[in-house]
């Protein structure tokens, strides 16, 4: 394996170091997710302030960023999340992390906090600190063409932060390719309190396969795989919009603030509807599946988005009554201008607009106009929350705190503070027990066993039957495969194929098995956990909120369908078992010592008893 | 007959999976800095992908004062060890590039190794008149 190397900026100080990641982990890590957490639960204390100069930013490329190994462009982000106060990792394709690695960096560290706004220019052999004063409050696609300009023009790629970010909202993303975002959960508030307004990144080094010959053969196989997965076509013709018409009709996707109310008008904002304006199609590097679809919205703001994606049409359309596109892609563009998470930002909108609409709240104490359209009502709400202004304070602070506000405690579709995506825990036990269980909060992308519910491999959606099985092993699965930076959608979820590790074989000099990434899979995911668990969470933070456990579907196929307390206390003992957790859902001593992280799990302890003492706390 | 590398800008996703294809086959390394043929990312929607046309009067070899820049049978050729990576020449046409290890002016050779290997169907090596 070739030298890895590891890129530490002190913001504080304004220095930076590289430093080489010892071989050994490396070979246990891999890069992307495992590379990063495994240096974040080491170095950062579980009871810091996520937004204090203690919190540190890791941003990993995948391990096979920079090759041409098809859709394998993913880069992760892991940091303290000051929405959730737990482990956040977030992941982007796009063509940053690709150039993170052709710039030699494995693992970029941010440290510290900055006394001004900067913005970083990362090559293959230094770094420089621009002062960034004069783009405060720029938006996201405005601060990546001037970074373009300042900073190596078109070639290099950047990540930056819009206002929200600056203003530290709890769910401010990093943009990057413009309209790609990363860091639900807060990463683009961390990045905003250590003063950083962009990052612009270009490389010039050279990366050479360990084993041409069968890296080629790999890369040949790979294609063919994936030219026979029979989800391509659709993620290729349609996006992720494409679920619209099947999730609405399933009763699957959210309605009217997670009401399980009927939405009647999924047909004005599917992919037909969208395609009918498509712009061009775009794509991430390496990507033969290109399943991201430009669309203007020629109404409102005359913005542009890759999308709008399915959470944003769920999220931002009907869980908040929304059936026009442009006005989707309207809120999508100012979302992405300002860097805020369009599933929280959807959220914290459909808990407002209920209450709007049931009267407990008046449009005049939230300085809305009743008579404007729902678009410029809602188009007003973000700028409260990008600005802090009026309600928009509250709002700043999630879905939970929005709740709390309104006197409405267990409303927000939420678990461990981060809210849930557009796919209905109600309407599917599996997706329920990954939602309960993702180790940053309510994720989507960490198991999907909807499709399997459906298909019928798995138990029917009502039926906790096997889920905790596959939940425990499909995110072990995926954690490996985000070490690796390859996108689900043309490789599926997990590592389901040999020619994947064939690949990773051929690429590092390092014989690794499906077992092997398996195994890693399952050690990220213990770590995170113990990290988490370090601060109090337990099986009292792995439910779904009172809301959605007490209310079920109320139309369409499955009306009636409710995953219960009872049933999810019946997932979680079983999910716990497969683990090799207690009943509290903590890992048991046994279990962290057979994946070799008993020493990781006292590192953990130790910062925060250290940090306990020094004072600091969150 | 003059040929050149053709881009189908209605077709082309921005993936830029021929920069990485173009510095394997001209370097045996993946490293877009050096590659041939580039895509440039304006804004959300708007991107280029560039790439030498073999242009019959080109500007990049009238601005070389070394005359590292030479027409061959219709191909515009650089002799790399005239050139002294001045620069001149991307500043003349942005569909020439500087190799980003060696820092010479580099062009498109018509390899063809990126038509094949491009997903999208998009490139195709192009003779002058031909539709």
């Amino acid at each position: 394996m070739r030298n890895h190397r590891m890129l530490r900026i002190n913001l504080t100080n304004r220095t930076f170091t590289y430093e080489i990641i010892p071989k050994q982990v490396m070979i246990d890590y891999v890069g992307g997710k495992g590379l990063a957490t495994y240096y974040f639960v080491r170095e950062v204390s579980s009871n810091c302030d996520a937004l204090s100069p203690l919190n540190k930013m890791f941003i990993a490329p995948g391990a096979f960023s920079g090759s041409p190994v098809p859709a394998s462009s993913r880069f992760h982000t892991v940091t303290k999340s000051p929405l959730t106060n737990i482990y956040l990792d977030c992941s982007s394709g796009g063509h940053f992390g690709p150039e993170l690695a052709a710039c030699n960096i494995s693992l970029l560290v941010l440290e510290g906090q900055s006394d001004s706004l900067i913005g970083l220019e990362i090559s293959s052999d230094s770094v420089l600190f621009h002062d960034a004063k004069d783009l405060t409050g720029k938006g996201i696609y405005d601060t990546e063409k001037l970074a373009h300009n300042r900073c190596g023009g078109y070639g290099s790629r950047v990540l930056s932060v819009g206002l929200a970010g600056e203003n530290c909202i709890s769910y401010a993303c990093m943009g990057n390719d413009f309209s790609r975002h990363v860091g639900r959960g807060g990463a683009g508030a961390v990045m905003g309190s250590k003063r950083v307004k962009f990052i612009a990144v270009h490389g010039n080094t050279d990366i050479v396969p360990a084993n041409h010959a069968a890296f080629i053969d790999s890369l040949a196989e790979t294609e063919t795989w994936i030219s026979k997965n029979p989800w391509v076509p659709g993620s290729r013709a349609h996006g992720t919009a494409g679920n619209v018409a099947s999730m609405s009709k399933l009763a699957i996707w959210p309605t009217w603030n997670f009401s399980g109310k009927s939405f009647d008008h999924a047909d004005l904002i599917n992919h037909d509807a969208l395609e009918q304006k498509l712009v061009r199609r775009l794509s991430c590097a390496n990507c033969p599946v290109s399943c991201s679809k430009g669309y203007r919205d020629t109404e409102y703001t005359h913005g542009e988005v890759e999308g709008p994606e399915y959470e944003t049409l769920a999220l931002l359309g009907s869980n908040i009554g929304l059936d026009d596109p442009d006005g989707i892609a309207a809120l999508n563009y100012l979302c992405n201008q300002y860097g805020l998470d369009t599933i929280t930002t959807g959220a914290v909108l459909g808990i407002l607009f209920e209450a709007l609409r049931m009267g407990s709240l008046s449009y005049e104490a939230v300085s809305l106009d009743k008579e404007s359209s729902l678009t410029h009502q809602a188009m007003s709400l973000i700028d409260f929350i990008a600005h802090r202004e009026g309600i928009g304070e509250v709002l700043a602070r999630g879905s939970r705190a929005t709740a709390t506000y309104l006197h409405r405690e267990g409303d927000a579709p939420e678990v461990k503070g981060l809210d849930i995506a557009g796919y209905d825990p109600r309407s599917s036990a599996g997706m329920a027990l990954a939602y309960q269980t993702s180790d940053r909060g309510a994720c989507h992308l960490r198991s999907f066993p909807i499709g399997r519910e459906l298909s019928g491999v798995l138990s029917p959606g009502d039926s906790t039957e096997g889920k905790a099985e596959f939940v425990s092993t499909q995110q072990n699965a995926k954690a490996a495969q985000e070490c690796l930076g390859i996108c689900q959608f043309p490789y599926g979820i997990g590592i389901n194929s040999d020619c994947i590790t064939k690949m990773l074989s051929a690429f590092t000099g390092e014989e690794y098995s499906v077992k092997d990434l398996m195994l890693l899979g399952e050690r990220i995911w213990n770590m995170s956990r113990l990290f988490n668990c370090s601060q109090g969470l337990a099986r009292k933070d792995d439910y779904l909120p009172k809301k959605i456990s007490e209310n079920p579907i109320q139309y369409g196929p499955i009306a009636g369908r409710c995953i219960n307390i009872s049933m999810q206390d019946t997932m979680l003992n079983e999910y716990y078992v497969c683990r090799g957790w207690d009943s509290n859902g903590i890992p048991s001593q046994e279990r962290v010592k057979n994946l070799g992280l008993s020493s990781i799990s006292q590192k953990i302890q130790e910062n925060r008893e250290a940090s306990l003492t020094q004072g600091e706390s969150s | 007959m003059r040929a050149y590398l053709a881009v189908d800008k209605n077709v082309c996703t921005g993936c830029r999976h021929c920069e990485y294809v173009c510095s394997y086959a001209h370097n045996l390394a993946y490293n877009p800095s050096r590659s041939r043929i580039r895509v440039n990312r304006k804004d959300c929607l708007d991107f280029i992908t560039l790439v030498c046309l073999h242009c019959p009067k080109p500007v990049c070899m009238a601005a070389c004062k070394f005359g590292a820049i030479e027409i061959e049978d219709n191909v515009i050729h650089v002799y790399e060890d005239r050139c002294v990576g001045c620069g001149d020449c991307i500043e003349a046409c942005p569909r020439m590039f500087l190799d980003g290890i060696t820092g010479k002016a580099i062009n498109c050779d018509l390899c063809g190794a990126c038509v094949e290997a491009c997903p999208e169907g998009a490139l195709r090596i192009k003779t002058i008149g031909e539709k």
